[in-house]
């Protein structure tokens, strides 16, 4: 962000972060802690999100177990059509290599067309269970204790790390985010305030001054999250470049994600979920809408981010994919490999990875895996080592990212 | 004036967030708990073998010991007050046949469950019942939003849960084959021979029997998806039976199965989903899948005693009573670190000490939503996570629900009792703080 978006953005929301935080910072006279930090980057003229010692990660989690194959289907592939002969999906937004866009994404469509967006079919993890729990686990842990992404956080650590530079959208914090520095699970900006009069403040900051345990720890974060949020306001902040959020869930989470971006609150790493798409029964029934939502709010995200997509990596993940062939409920069952999808952060547009075919299916009936879901996070994460996050794993995706 | 004291304010949280970084301490401290109190036995067992105790009670507690405490909350035969009765008398839900509630809209039906679990908690007269009660509805968790659930899972919870909680896991585990909230949530009304659908199979082994580590292949998974073909909802459009579990024999797969080693012969009907309840039920996986769920639920991390549990369950043949009996004797129970409260927990040990006056209607039931803890919404068929990791995290909610209470500002609810240390020894002497503190987010 340049100087003059820098203007452009206090001019058009009065209460932002640029105009509000720097009037506070001298009322505090510089405060220590998440004011200093906040402040302290605030009063650099090149303060852009996108020049943070770190790209900021945005991770999307499609819960449940997404059909990867309605999504990106494999359109020259007759097993498909005759697997599914009432789910396979037959139009479809030619992608080329053999493969189409399931019209419920054609949001996403634009960014392929630019470049924008990449895809790595037939992702998975080594978990063979086809547990979503399991699943999950050994996805978000990435092959070691605790989240591949707190190990990314832990060994990324600033000297005065934010206490907003890793957040959940979210009730619970997802396992990717655990065990390493504190991370808030936040189910929205818009009601992070904290009720009663200042004397009730200043009881909270005396009881959680001290101690090392997990509550006084998150109750200090809380602490100094309110206090960075205090001069935020999340209702006034407007997307730009035409982009409109869907109101609810993903939509709204994004939008608040974007809005901490903009206000340069040193946010690294962004956890969001999705779902549940988990379609076992009556799958073409919400499997359109939840592809929709999904589309929908990435779609206003990069266009809100506009030229500075580049400096945000938006990563999206199932735990698995489904089976190929169709259940008696006109659903499918659990699977093993998904697509990822790349977006921004300087992604390479196209397919990337292997594509195993589904003319070779695995025991089960099962898309085999193409690509470790810890080498598509290691590419994203831009890791010159990967086995430093994902300890064993040496390969990153060829090419992903330039 | 104003100005400098915010600024005085921030700077004891600054300086204190400040001295070293906080991912530091973090990773140093990641799974620091707090030094354990000098929490006594009996306090300990009102915690965990309920929700905490009301203001007199751990008095009562001391007087009675230890021993005789536990053997009257395993006894669970006192009467109910009539202030739940009358407060569950309004709830439609635990009223009317599921059929009958169809006519009665969905949010309806679980704002009045959402109460009743709320009121249970916080009103019961038997603590340890409705701590189990908790317990299995997590286990056998069940999202009620989901399709006609809403109107079924109120018959679950009476049948499969509460009338099981302090009796026998395998009758439970055999009235949940048979609910048709559980049918229908894990789909197994669309499993049939043509196709089966794995869904409640596998979490039938994965989650409410032998554990993900149990032993069981995919392969087992597809045999059991087999021999429960066929069970199925009866259309709620039919005179006969509607809306209830039953098997349809044309849809069942009759041909011989392998399940766990074990062979199914052909032609079992209706008799191969029995053969699967016996072959896993009483598995020794099963008993250390429960033993450890139990352990980690109500004591935390303690292989010891996770054996002992697991014994338990085996020799009585899966009796409830008899599984968590060691549990309430242990020395880990009292010795052990705290356990963090989740927000269910929070709310109902806060109401409880408080001696509050409740509806648990809506207003209530926003905390606990904000908090992220709304009952029987959570979508996933493991249940609301146990580890404080999941938890933790979210610090501010349960600081305003405290406020909240402390000052009545929660529409339906009243406090009666405003000193924390006829609750708790050494707790705040103040009400919001106590409610606040972090000593308080442990039991």
């Amino acid at each position: 962000m340049d100087v003059k978006t820098c203007a452009e953005m206090a001019s058009m929301a009065p209460s932002s972060a640029a105009t509000v935080v720097t009037r506070r910072s001298v009322l505090l006279g510089g405060a220590l802690g998440m004011i200093g930090w906040l402040s302290s980057r605030s009063a650099l003229a090149d303060a852009s999100f996108s020049k943070t010692p770190t790209r900021p990660i945005v991770h999307i989690f499609l819960r449940g177990g997404a059909d990867g194959l309605n999504m990106v289907v494999p359109t020259q592939e007759k097993v498909y059509f005759d697997s599914r002969p009432t789910l396979a999906v037959k139009k479809t937004q030619p992608l080329g290599s053999g493969f189409g866009l399931n019209p419920a994404l054609a949001p996403l469509y634009p960014f392929w067309e630019q470049g924008k967006l990449g895809i790595v079919h037939a992702v998975g993890s080594e978990d063979r269970s086809r547990s979503h729990f399991e699943a999950m686990a050994a996805m978000e842990r990435g092959g070691a204790a605790g989240g591949w992404l707190a190990r990314y956080l832990a060994a990324t650590s600033p000297k005065d790390p934010s206490p907003l530079r890793a957040i959940a959208h979210a009730d619970v914090l997802p396992e990717m985010l655990r065990g390493g520095p504190p991370a808030l699970a936040m189910s929205s900006l818009n009601d992070f305030r904290l009720a009663g009069d200042p004397s009730f403040r200043k009881m909270l900051d005396g009881m959680y001054a001290q101690g090392q345990d997990a509550v006084r720890v998150a109750g200090r974060q809380t602490l100094a999250t309110l206090d960075t949020l205090h001069v935020l306001d999340p209702a006034a902040y407007r997307p730009r470049h035409g982009a409109a959020y869907p109101k609810e869930g993903l939509g709204e989470g994004l939008r608040q994600v974007a809005m901490l971006l903009r206000a340069n609150v040193g946010l690294e790493a962004a956890c969001l979920d999705h779902g549940v798409w988990d379609t076992h029964v009556g799958q073409d029934g919400f499997h359109p809408r939840l592809m929709a939502e999904l589309a929908g709010a990435l779609s206003a995200f990069a266009t809100d981010l506009g030229p500075e997509l580049d400096g945000v990596t938006i990563v999206v993940m199932s735990e698995f994919g489904r089976r190929v062939g169709e259940n008696a409920g006109l659903g499918t069952d659990h699977g093993r490999a998904a697509p990822a999808f790349l977006l921004g952060g300087g992604v390479k547009g196209g397919f990337h990875g292997a594509w195993p075919g589904l003319s070779d299916l695995d025991s089960v009936g099962d898309l085999r895996i193409g690509t470790d879901s810890r080498s598509v996070l290691a590419s994203a994460l831009r890791l010159e080592d990967p086995s430093t996050v994902f300890p064993g794993v040496t390969a990153k995706v060829e090419g992903l990212y330039g | 004036m104003e100005i400098s004291r915010r600024a005085m304010l921030v700077g004891v949280a600054a300086t204190a967030a400040g001295c070293a970084p906080v991912a530091q301490q973090f990773a140093q401290h990641a799974e620091a708990l707090p030094a354990p109190e000098d929490a006594t036995p009996e306090q300990r067992i009102l915690e965990r073998a309920g929700f905490g105790g009301r203001p007199g009670d751990l008095a009562r507690a001391k007087e009675l010991g230890r021993e005789a405490l536990c053997k009257k909350l395993l006894a669970a035969d006192e009467p109910e007050p009539a202030r739940l009765k009358l407060l569950l008398s309004r709830v439609d839900a635990l009223h009317a046949d599921s059929l009958e509630l169809m006519d009665v809209t969905k949010a309806r039906i679980l704002e009045g469950l959402q109460a009743a679990a709320v009121l249970r908690a916080t009103y019961g007269a038997n603590p340890l019942k409705e701590r189990m009660s908790e317990f299995w509805a997590d286990h056998l968790n069940i999202y009620a939003p989901k399709h006609d659930e809403t109107f079924y899972i109120g018959t679950d919870l009476e049948k499969v849960v509460r009338a099981n909680a302090l009796g026998s896991f395998p009758a439970m585990i055999k009235a949940s084959m048979n609910s048709s909230a559980m049918i229908g949530y894990l789909d197994n009304d669309r499993n049939d021979k043509a196709h089966p659908n794995e869904n409640y199979a596998r979490e039938l082994l994965e989650l409410h029997t032998m554990g993900v580590d149990g032993g069981y292949s995919q392969r087992d998974v597809m045999e059991v998806a087999r021999c429960l073909s066929g069970w199925t909802i009866q259309s709620r459009f039919l005179s006969l039976n509607k809306g209830k579990v039953h098997f349809v024999e044309e849809r069942h797969d009759d041909g011989e199965k392998t399940v766990l080693g074990r062979t199914i012969p052909a032609g079992g009907g209706e008799k191969d989903a029995e053969m699967v309840w016996e072959i896993v039920c009483l598995h020794p996986s099963t008993a250390r899948h429960i033993a450890r769920k139990l352990v980690k639920r109500f004591v935390g991390d303690a292989p010891a005693l996770q054996a002992k549990v697991e014994k338990a369950f085996l020799d009585s043949k899966g009796e409830i009573k008899a599984t968590i009996l060691p549990i309430l004797q242990s020395k880990e129970i009292v010795e052990g670190p705290p356990l963090f409260r989740r927000p269910f927990d929070l709310v109902v040990a806060a109401l409880r000490g408080t001696d509050a006056d409740t509806d648990a209607g809506p207003a209530l039931q926003a905390h606990l939503r904000t908090m992220g803890q709304p009952s029987h919404e959570w979508p996933m068929p493991d249940g609301y996570p146990i580890r404080t990791e999941s938890w933790a995290s979210a610090m501010l909610p349960r600081w305003n629900f405290a406020h909240a209470l402390a000052t009545d500002a929660i529409a339906g609810t009243s406090i009666r009792h405003k000193n924390p240390l006829d609750v708790q020894p050494h707790a705040y002497p103040e009400l919001t703080a106590w409610l606040a503190s972090p000593e308080f987010q442990w039991m």
